[in-house]
């Protein structure tokens, strides 16, 4: 009977598999974020309204919360490894994304041709006039700003299959750049690259488009010394002097923002660096906007979040914000052990999550704020009320847009 | 809720199944009770409001089903009624904008549109409520006492959103005598993981280049290859779609007990334009042959009234698909080709350019029926011909070519009936039976991997 009857049983224990495991690994998860979440599908107070948010919540919880979903990715990418292909299109989560030439994955908003628009240099000029009067905003208490420009992953040496943002991004880095220069202190962080002969790939995970936490690092190196050589602002050499950390490479650990879209056997999984500081720190964690749980405890257990697990090889949930949590708002880190009495701001997009970690040691107090979640008032009242030493953006070319420089 | 979604396959089916065969076991009853109850919850989950709509439609064809069923003078009435309030509701969701636009259009009017939503269904649940009222006129059925197995029948959640179209006379038998066995639910996986792959593997990945060739045509830049395989994704997918679709149907109808009608026959290797409609949507086609062609007098009539009936029936099949010119048109070149082969006898043509005209009138006929107006849909043929002045090859082309092969080899397979061929010559052999049960597993899990990555999954007969 079992004998010819394999299809029928094997279907249903699949389903029932799923069924029941995603009830037990999940159920309490799903029921939390319907309740949660369902007022984002509500479009108004009709009752229709109401019955579809609750149904699209439950929907979009079970689609995240499905038992053995990364198995199943893992397949879905190594089917696209076997079939060749190039090109992952769009789903209900996340845009197309596509694999480069390097091997690396890659975001595309959307599947076209090229795009003829063009980009004009006005285009970037409100961004660059908001940052030279917040400049002389902070000038005129005695701080100082310093803006970088981190990197994008892409870069012309990278063949795509098809148009990708970042390739319009590099023109309106470029024109912002140069309309900040001379009245702003900047770091164009890739043309330190190419200055240093680095490798330019090496920087860049192949599963998320953030660069790695060892080029943050670098870049936090960088950034201490252009003001110890540019600035009033000092920093001691022992905190950014790569003998004064530690580096734990977590192997093959990482899937990141595209990989997570693909799985493990697509382009591989990134390695992914714990970089703790050797010498002794004490630091608070506080959320100043929200009523999520303060930290306190070293550079490792207050300021990185569960690095016991990830030690340990569970790799669950690893992703970019380790270093000082996710993008949230404003967040305050106290340096319980400092050598002077600095403070800092870091006005930042994700790119900024490790540098402002790494800063964080260097200065009394250390505010990381996000123009996308920090909204209690303006950033230039903020700056104002809060006289800080140093302020410092660090951000992606992404982040040349409006809601990154709307300070007022 | 789509078949072919997380939330159906990971839970309503799964819980269903275990409800039905255990606490339910003993009691046909108590299961058609279940089934008409999680039906229209399955409805209601994708049209909260609409459910409504449907328990008023169940009611107006129970009432006037019971009326026709007395054999009384008022059975006549009661069917016309019956007819027009299902008529009526279809035409004021679905056609109602439509005319207005016409009469604006015509009589220089500024009468506003209605804007309501389309209802998930609606054509299809409509033709059910209309097959019973007429059956039970006809006496090939009987009038169901129970409000329950009309509803049943009409809001069975398989078929109610998408088909096969299930006339009352083949579904009646069923409802209270119906019988399960592990061959029968054996039998309804297996069209089933046969469903979810045509639709998830196949339509939804040809799906995409289909939509990319339109999108290229609105940017003028859509060259004569990708016209091409823009025109064999959308032929392929809106097979795999549908029949996808009726597959699981099939299949859910099998795991429950029910044996509803094929849909579909490999319509794509047929001879002739006849062929294809004897083949393609064959449930729909039934229906308007025996509601609309026959009672109308078919072809026992005298030639001008014959090709009436023709038209009639090819304009309703096309305005059934949608309310919109593209459809109609689409509809009427089935009429006008069909009454040049009843001239030409174009079954007694060479099969292989027979075969390649239909399939040809076919394939193109698809492009007017995707495009969102004539025009665009003329402008996509021209494109497949050079007509526009447009590029022979381009990198477009190449790219999707390469990215898309294996589903373009695979759609053009499964197309014919292959699999199906050694399916009957080795069905009694052991190491087939082993064989097919490896791959369809291998299948359902990879169609499963697809479904919860959470790939492209637009579903085109749910527009009806």
């Amino acid at each position: 009977m079992i004998k010819n009857n394999i299809l029928p049983i094997v279907f249903f224990l699949v389903i029932l598999l799923g069924l029941f495991g995603t009830a037990i690994t999940q159920g309490k998860q799903i029921a939390w974020n319907v309740v949660k979440n369902n007022g984002d599908y509500r479009s108004d107070d009709t009752i229709n309204s109401y019955a579809h948010s609750y149904i699209k919540a439950f929907e979009s919880a079970v689609n995240d919360g499905v038992y053995l979903k990364n198995y199943y990715i893992d397949l879905f990418g190594l089917l696209q490894n076997v079939m060749g292909k190039d090109i992952i299109p769009s789903s209900g989560y996340t845009g197309t994304i596509v694999k480069g030439s390097d091997n690396k994955l890659y975001a595309a908003s959307s599947v076209t041709t090229n795009d003829n628009e063009e980009y004009s240099i006005d285009d970037t000029k409100e961004y660059a006039d908001a940052l030279i009067e917040l400049n002389s905003i902070v000038e005129a208490f005695g701080g100082e700003l310093l803006y970088v420009q981190a990197p994008q992953k892409y870069h012309d040496g990278v063949t795509v299959p098809i148009p990708i943002d970042a390739q319009r991004l590099i023109v309106r880095k470029d024109a912002f750049l140069s309309q900040i220069n001379e009245k702003v202190d900047f770091i164009d962080v890739t043309q330190k690259i190419v200055d240093e002969n680095l490798d330019y790939d090496s920087m860049f995970f192949a599963t998320d488009h953030h660069w790695t936490v060892d080029s943050a690092f670098w870049c936090y190196q960088e950034i201490c010394e252009y003001l110890n050589a540019n600035t009033n602002y000092h920093v001691d050499k022992k905190y950014y002097d790569a003998n004064s950390w530690n580096k734990k490479v977590l192997k093959n650990a990482y899937l990141g923002s595209t990989g997570v879209r693909v799985g493990g056997y697509y382009v591989g999984r990134d390695d992914f660096s714990l970089i703790t500081p050797k010498f002794d720190t004490d630091f608070e964690r506080h959320y100043m906007s929200t009523r999520m749980v303060d930290h306190s405890g070293d550079f490792a257990h207050c300021v990185l979040t569960e690095y016991e697990r990830f030690l340990d090889g569970d790799y669950n949930g690893l992703s970019w914000g380790v270093y000082t949590g996710s993008d949230t708002s404003t967040v305050r880190i106290e340096n319980k052990k400092p050598d002077n009495d600095s403070r800092v701001l870091v006005v930042k997009d994700s790119f900024g999550l490790p540098v402002s970690a790494f800063m964080s040691t260097t200065c009394k107090d250390l505010v990381i704020y996000d123009l996308r979640y920090s909204h209690d008032c303006s950033l230039i009242e903020y700056i104002q009320q809060g006289r800080f030493d140093l302020v410092l953006f660090v951000y992606s070319p992404e982040a040349l847009s409006t809601r990154f420089f709307s300070f007022e | 809720m789509l078949f072919s979604s997380n939330v159906f396959i990971f839970v309503f089916l799964p819980l269903a199944l275990i409800v039905y065969y255990t606490l339910l076991r003993k009691t046909l009853y108590g299961r058609n009770i279940f089934l008409l109850v999680i039906s229209l919850f399955f409805y209601a989950w994708g049209e909260p409001v609409y459910v409504l709509l449907m328990l008023f439609s169940l009611l107006v064809n129970y009432i006037t089903g019971r009326v026709i069923g007395t054999g009384n003078r008022a059975r006549k009435p009661a069917l016309i009624v019956g007819i027009a309030l299902n008529i009526a509701v279809l035409f004021v969701f679905k056609y109602l904008d439509f005319s207005i636009t016409i009469i604006d259009s015509v009589f220089q009017a500024a009468i506003p549109l209605i804007n309501l939503a389309l209802p998930i269904g609606i054509s299809f649940y409509t033709f059910q409520g209309v097959s019973y009222l007429i059956d039970i006129y006809r006496g090939e059925g009987t009038a169901q006492k129970s409000f329950l197995n009309v509803g049943l029948y009409i809001s069975f959640f398989p078929q109610l959103i998408a088909g096969p179209i299930v006339r009352y006379s083949q579904i009646e038998y069923q409802l209270t005598h119906r019988t399960h066995s592990m061959v029968k639910f054996r039998r309804g996986v297996e069209r089933f993981i046969c469903g979810l792959a045509k639709k998830i593997l196949l339509a939804n990945n040809l799906a995409l280049v289909a939509d990319n060739a339109f999108l290229l045509l609105d940017k003028g830049e859509l060259s004569v290859l990708m016209a091409w395989l823009g025109c064999i994704a959308y032929t392929l997918q809106i097979y795999y779609d549908f029949s996808g679709y009726s597959d699981m149907a099939i299949g859910l109808g099998l795991m429950f007990g029910f044996e509803i009608p094929e849909n579909f026959n490999y319509p794509y290797i047929s001879g002739t334009v006849s062929e294809f409609w004897r083949r393609w949507h064959m449930t729909l086609q039934g229906w308007f042959k025996d509601y609309v062609y026959i009672p109308l007098g078919g072809n026992r009539v005298v030639p001008v009234r014959h090709i009436f009936n023709l038209f009639f029936v090819w304009f309703l099949t096309g305005l059934w698909h949608g309310a919109n010119w593209t459809f109609i048109v689409w509809g009427l070149m089935y009429f006008v080709l069909l009454v040049l082969e009843k001239w030409l006898h174009t079954e007694k043509w060479p099969k292989v350019i027979s075969h390649i005209y239909s399939l040809l009138f076919v394939m193109l006929g698809w492009m007017i029926f995707r495009a969102n107006t004539l025009y665009d849909g003329i402008q996509y043929i021209g494109s497949m011909f050079c007509l526009s002045g447009n590029k022979g090859v381009d990198y477009n082309a190449l790219l999707y070519l390469k990215e898309y092969a294996f589903f373009f080899v695979f759609g053009l397979v499964v197309a014919v009936p292959i699999i199906k061929t050694i399916n009957k010559k080795y069905t009694d052999k052991l190491w087939w039976y082993y064989t097919k049960t490896g791959l369809l597993i291998v299948v359902l899990i990879i169609s499963i991997s697809y479904m919860v990555t959470g790939s492209y999954n637009p579903f085109i007969y749910f527009n009806f």
